[in-house]
């Protein structure tokens, strides 16, 4: 089993507590379904970074999920049925549905991650300030340790995409950390795909 | 106890609520983290070195709209965030991170022990405390629905339409309704009743709600509320 490298994140290299572990390491996909990945921006290119991103995590002995989203329906019509889209070639990991935009709504992710010991969340998905930000905060707050992965995220706008980045940093951490795809593939032993993108957007530029 | 139903709010990106009317007695004015660690002198936000304006600018018409839905019927909720006296409720990361930046949960601080059930700076402000009759949540986290009894409350009383103000704007307010809005509750944001610690924050989590139509629910001022109620 590799033995992995803190990731050098912000505001503190993830996780918390000192090396990941390959054995409570996941790969959180939230938003995998049709209508967040309609909505995000670059999602095809989010797609190939993820599907790296999760044979990466397998390969060294961490595990990978994968969230499909019914839509909150404010006509008492009932819940949309999501069209989840295809766990990537190489990539292994449950599909589940979640009854809300947050990965914890309704889904068997709690008790999933619970019983087999992962509690070391990289986070990735379509929809930064949808799903992927629902399931980042509600994942913190059970106390699971997250780390957002910048570029590995498809944003549904420009402007605000910056702002849900830098609301996880503030106050030391709030909600976790975040960290370039760059520095998450150097921790997990991998050379960069590309190691001088995926910058961490600066507040000030995005606002 | 009024049973008037009253009009739609003007309000962005749609008319709130969605179904045509604000019936009081199925509609709670939900006040978040109104709490001297957030917004009062010496609190934890203010320990922290942040700007206790950016926090304490709705307060003023927060007290307006609690004067206006207290008056028309409309249920009103207060929330407060801490943890037990023993810590045992706060995630070891939560604390490692608080201590890492000088704000350590349980910590000594100039209102009492930061974010701690029970002491000074975990109560509400004068401004805007609650009064007999109210409930309060005690939560351990930012959402005012994980660990706490407030679904549980809402569901038995019938609650359906949920009005917001408090703060943070990007933290605890929009985790609130986020998990609000999953559970099926209509929801509405007051956007001068609250406040970040970074105003580009606050901004952008006004606009997250109104992405795609209201993904989240609607966002409007408390005059368009305060209008509504009072015609």
């Amino acid at each position: 089993m590799t033995a992995l490298q803190q990731v050098a994140a912000d505001p503190y290299p993830w996780p918390w507590d000192g090396a990941p572990d390959p054995r409570r390491l996941v790969l959180v996909a939230a938003g995998w379904d049709q209508h967040w990945q309609a909505r995000g921006i670059d999602a095809p290119l989010i797609d190939d970074v993820i599907a790296r991103l999760a044979r990466l995590v397998i390969d060294v002995g961490g595990e990978c999920t994968w969230i499909a989203h019914e839509l909150p329906a404010r006509a008492p019509a009932g819940l949309p049925a999501p069209t989840p889209l295809a766990r990537p070639t190489g990539a292994t990991g449950p599909l589940l549905t979640a009854a809300g935009i947050d990965a914890y709504c309704g889904s068997a992710l709690d008790a999933l991650l619970r019983r087999t010991g992962r509690d070391q969340l990289l986070i990735v998905g379509h929809g930064l300030e949808g799903p992927v930000h629902s399931t980042m905060r509600s994942a913190n707050d059970r106390g699971y340790e997250c780390l957002l992965v910048i570029g590995a995220s498809s944003a549904l706008t420009t402007d605000a995409a910056g702002s849900a980045v830098a609301s996880v940093t503030m106050s030391g951490g709030i909600f976790g950390a975040v960290a370039p795809l760059a520095a998450v593939e150097r921790s997990l032993g991998a050379a960069p795909t590309h190691p001088d993108g995926d910058a961490v957007p600066t507040s000030e530029e995005d606002r | 106890m009024s049973h008037t139903t009253f009009g739609t709010v003007d309000a962005d990106p749609y008319a709130w609520p969605y179904d045509g009317s604000i019936e009081p007695a199925r509609t709670a004015l939900v006040c978040i983290d109104w709490q001297i660690d957030f917004c009062g002198p010496g609190g934890y936000v203010d320990a922290m070195g942040y700007d206790l304006n950016l926090t304490r600018a709705g307060l003023e018409p927060t007290q307006r709209v609690l004067a206006a839905c207290r008056s028309a019927g409309i249920h009103v909720i207060h929330t407060r965030e801490g943890h037990l006296p023993d810590l045992s409720d706060c995630p070891p990361n939560k604390l490692w991170r608080s201590q890492r930046i000088g704000a350590g949960i349980g910590d000594a601080g100039p209102c009492g022990r930061i974010l701690v059930r029970g002491e000074p700076g975990w109560g509400i402000v004068d401004e805007v405390a609650p009064i007999e009759g109210e409930t309060i949540i005690d939560k351990p986290g930012k959402g005012s629905f994980y660990a706490t009894e407030l679904d549980l409350i809402l569901r038995t009383k019938g609650i359906t339409h949920l009005i917001f103000t408090g703060i943070t704007t990007d933290v605890c307010v929009h985790t609130t309704m986020r998990d609000a809005n999953d559970r099926g509750y209509e929801c509405l944001l007051l956007s001068d009743c609250t406040g970040a610690t970074d105003v580009g924050n606050y901004e952008a989590a006004l606009k997250m709600v109104t992405m795609q139509g209201g993904v989240f629910g609607a966002v409007a001022p408390s005059s368009a509320l305060i209008e509504v109620l009072e015609a």
